[in-house]
């Protein structure tokens, strides 16, 4: 391979590994007092969010926003449970055995 | 300035006076009583906070002064009274026999004093007729929840065949084939016309301004310690203390608007229907409200409590153990003047009931 190639193939090879470079985070929400903390977060696709229950009751956390609708299950207190987002969106995330707790989730790319 | 403390004065005056009448004229469906009388009544033996020991549990108990609106559907005379008629209008149903008002009929606390509501052809349904009292606050509707909001909730038992039976795609040409409508849905929507949409929204303005009496118990809130009898002020304590009723009937309206099963001899799944995989909401159905609560038995989902006492004798010992029991049921012991003493309470939730005027309907 002469040197402009090589050159080339090396330019092909660290454009496509800076295009991994973002590592998909990894965020912690928290749930007590039948509230949601904090209230509003903004991710990235790919990001994993965690939902714990540091609260006395039971929670359900659950979407309805179109095309981007889950259902986390029932959540006893002291556990967590984990949500990946895969799609842009605005979400709105809300309990379903609380519904007065609410929380935003916005998903770019 | 003596001049300019009496101008501040009367603009606070006149101030006051605007939004009171702008309060009564949006209240003036449930007839509530004229805030001059509270005023009086505040005079005579007032508790401050300073030395109230109550204070701060009845902080989370105080009425709102402004019905809220949501930015999608503003409020507006012209809404309410179209609103009003469609609420009324028995040519909404397939038989023309049954609107809004026959199972939420402010005859009966916007209920209709039935164990479980009628439907089409009489028959009879699965739940009872929730109030609509305080919907405005209502975060969720139907007893399961399915319905996000006022607007969502007032299409389905239009729609519903065991309830009104009016299919949604003739709904719009029946309303249409009456001519005053046409000229009220213009004032209420300029230029829009009728559809599904504007009916829905001119019925959840009208319910949003459905608001539950002034009751003693207000009025011992604002700090009038002769509005209630002793016995109801021990009563409150015990719903908040040892009865802990306000784990879910909290907040002035008396609920957290949030799903519990309470142990009740009922098969029906509740919200559990609706999302099956969380075992806290089998049997799970939304705490209703307080307000009025006198005059609304029966009592439960299902009507299956008949009078308070009932109620109170379930939360005490009456209720089921099951793994979807909610946290915060748990039995009560209460003694046998604790429990008159939260009837007595329960009473005051009750204020002066005005009758509802019957719009006279399009033509």
């Amino acid at each position: 391979m002469n040197i402009l190639n090589q050159i080339l193939v090396a330019g092909a090879v660290i454009a496509a590994s800076s295009a991994s470079v973002y590592a998909a985070k990894s965020l912690t929400v928290g749930q007590v007092n039948k509230m949601f903390s904090p209230g509003e977060i903004s991710v990235k696709v790919g990001d994993e969010v965690e939902f714990a229950n540091n609260d006395k009751v039971t929670h359900n956390v659950m979407s309805r926003t179109k095309s981007h609708a889950f259902n986390l299950g029932s959540q006893k207190p002291g556990t967590q449970a984990v949500h990946v987002f895969t799609k842009p969106g605005d979400l709105e995330v809300r309990c379903g055995i609380h519904p007065r707790m609410k929380m935003k989730i916005a998903v770019t790319e | 300035m003596i001049q300019g403390i009496n101008h501040r004065a009367a603009a606070i005056g006149v101030a006051s006076a605007a939004v009171l009448c702008a309060l009564a004229v949006v209240w003036s469906q449930n007839g509530a009583n004229a805030d001059a009388s509270a005023t009086a009544a505040t005079q005579t033996a007032m508790a401050t906070p300073a030395t109230d020991p109550l204070a701060a549990i009845k902080s989370a108990y105080v009425r709102p002064t402004e019905i809220p609106f949501p930015e999608d559907n503003a409020y507006s005379p012209n809404k309410v009274a179209l609103g009003k008629l469609l609420y009324f209008d028995t040519r909404l149903s397939g038989s023309k026999l049954l609107s809004c008002a026959s199972c939420h009929n402010p005859g009966y606390g916007w209920s209709d004093g039935q164990p479980l509501a009628v439907g089409h052809g009489m028959q009879i349904l699965g739940r009872r007729s929730p109030t609509i009292l305080n919907a405005a606050w209502g975060e969720i509707f139907f007893w399961d929840g399915r319905a996000d909001s006022l607007e969502t909730q007032a299409l389905g038992p239009i729609a519903s065949p065991g309830e009104m039976n009016m299919p949604l795609d003739q709904l719009v040409d029946v309303i249409a084939a009456i001519p005053d409508y046409v000229q009220l849905f213009d004032d209420a929507f300029p230029g829009e016309g009728i559809t599904l949409d504007n009916i829905a929204k001119s019925i959840a303005t009208f319910e949003r301004t459905v608001v539950s009496s002034r009751a003693p118990f207000d009025a011992w809130i604002a700090g009038d310690e002769t509005a209630i009898p002793d016995a109801a002020k021990r009563g409150f304590q015990i719903f908040a203390g040892k009865a802990n009723c306000t784990a879910c009937h909290s907040g002035w309206n008396m609920t957290d608007d949030s799903f519990h099963d309470i142990g009740l001899a009922s098969i029906d799944e509740g919200r559990g229907a609706l999302i099956p995989d969380v075992v806290k909401l089998q049997h799970a159905f939304k705490t209703p409200g307080l307000r009025d609560l006198t005059r609304r038995a029966p009592y439960m989902h299902d009507g299956s409590l008949t009078t308070l006492a009932e109620v109170v004798d379930h939360y005490d010992r009456g209720f089921i153990t099951r793994p979807s029991l909610s946290e915060d049921m748990k039995p009560l012991h209460l003694t046998g003047e604790e429990k008159q003493d939260l009837l007595a309470f329960l009473d005051t939730l009750t204020g002066e009931l005005a009758p509802v005027v019957v719009p006279v309907l399009p033509r």
